[in-house]
């Protein structure tokens, strides 16, 4: 069901995209930006676009995805991703708000879905010429570090890992094993990962995927699980009948749940979560904003992978 | 013709000052539509296609 939600949403993932060939801005997932021109620069999260259209080219066990086995989506995917390396800073980092706002939330995000999507779609032989021009993006983000926000750290280091697992630089893998370090460090003794100084069960979910997907993606961490199944208690106590966490508690006032690391431990919020989206009275991507709701989706797809 | 950092800030200024009178904010995109799409001729306008997702382009 979760990878059916996903899947859905991929037409208004690929609505916002610029497929036209010939267009100055093909692959552009922003659309405000390249068909409306209501702004003067394109938010680079957008482009995390380019992991779901992968995903969902890739995802053959879906009962309905018109998208399996479509090689136009390997050809979306990777504008997607020139059109991200094009448009970033000098620096490697990228903007989501302004210009040569150097984001660390945007580029560890965005970074570590481009990576997810090399190791998805093919890795460093597919996109030789792709992963080289990422280089001084993973060099930025071992230089910038942003420890208020563990979610954003979380991502930063899972973005470095992958990059060391494609190119096998272990430069960018002790660079990761750092990241993964503060991250732990930063968590408290009941399992919270912080968001500017408290718990928000929803970020806990975001930061606690991007942990679970490093742990993945590097063949087993016996630390991070610990941490992860800790989090895990905590969020589980924190969910209602329908998998919903409670907004008003929240320091960051999320609704969402990124169902991923929770499916991996086997969690038995889980089944709430699911009675939750059967019945529609929880929060899922078709209900988000254009921002958001690509990353929700893509995190639904490998929860799915884990059932 | 995309948006750039300094076209979004002369079309802000204009908006917020002489853009606040009715006839120049009229004339101005009047200026606007000739200057951008009547003056070309058909094959050179480029417009963003507004098209979304139709599962033939599968």
């Amino acid at each position: 069901m979760l990878a059916q939600i996903a899947v859905n949403s991929v037409p208004r993932a690929l609505g916002l995209c610029d497929r036209d060939k010939h267009s100055p801005t093909y692959g552009c997932v922003d659309r405000a930006y390249w068909n409306y021109r209501t702004t003067d620069m394109a938010n680079a999260r957008m482009q995390e676009g380019g992991l779901l259209f992968a995903m969902a080219w890739r995802q053959t066990g879906v009962g309905a995805n018109m998208f399996a086995g479509k090689k136009v989506m390997d050809e979306w995917a990777r504008a997607a991703w020139r059109f991200w390396l094009s448009r970033r800073n000098g620096d490697g980092s990228v903007n989501e708000v302004y210009p040569f706002e150097r984001s660390f939330c945007a580029t560890s995000f965005s970074a570590a879905a481009f990576v997810e999507t090399l190791l998805l779609a093919g890795g460093a032989k597919e996109w030789e010429k792709e992963i080289t021009q990422a280089r001084n993006t993973m060099e930025w983000l071992c230089e910038n570090r942003n420890p208020d926000v563990a979610n954003q750290m979380a991502a930063s280091a899972l973005a470095l890992k992958g990059y060391s697992v494609i190119t096998g630089d272990r430069r960018f893998l002790l660079a990761a094993e750092r990241r993964r370090d503060e991250v732990l460090k930063s968590a408290y003794e009941d399992g919270i990962f912080g968001e500017y100084g408290g718990l928000d069960v929803g970020y806990q979910t975001i930061t606690m995927s991007s942990m679970a997907r490093y742990m993945v993606i590097g063949g087993g961490d016996t630390a991070v699980e610990e941490a992860l199944m800790k989090g895990e208690k905590l969020v589980n106590e924190r969910l209602d009948e329908m998998g919903r966490p409670d907004s008003a508690q929240n320091s960051r006032n999320t609704q969402f749940v990124y169902p991923y690391a929770l499916a991996l431990l086997k969690s038995d919020s889980m089944e709430r979560i699911m009675a939750g989206l059967k019945v529609s009275a929880s929060l899922n991507p078709a209900w988000m904003d254009d921002r958001y709701f690509t990353p929700l989706a893509i995190d639904y797809i490998f929860a799915e992978a884990c059932l | 013709m995309l948006m750039t950092t300094p076209r979004l800030l002369i079309l802000r200024l204009f908006n917020v000052t002489f853009g606040r009178i009715g006839p120049i904010n009229r004339a101005f995109r009047k200026a606007l539509v000739r200057g951008l799409i009547q003056s070309k001729k058909p094959g050179e306008r480029y417009v963003a296609s507004s098209r979304f997702f139709d599962p033939r382009e599968l």
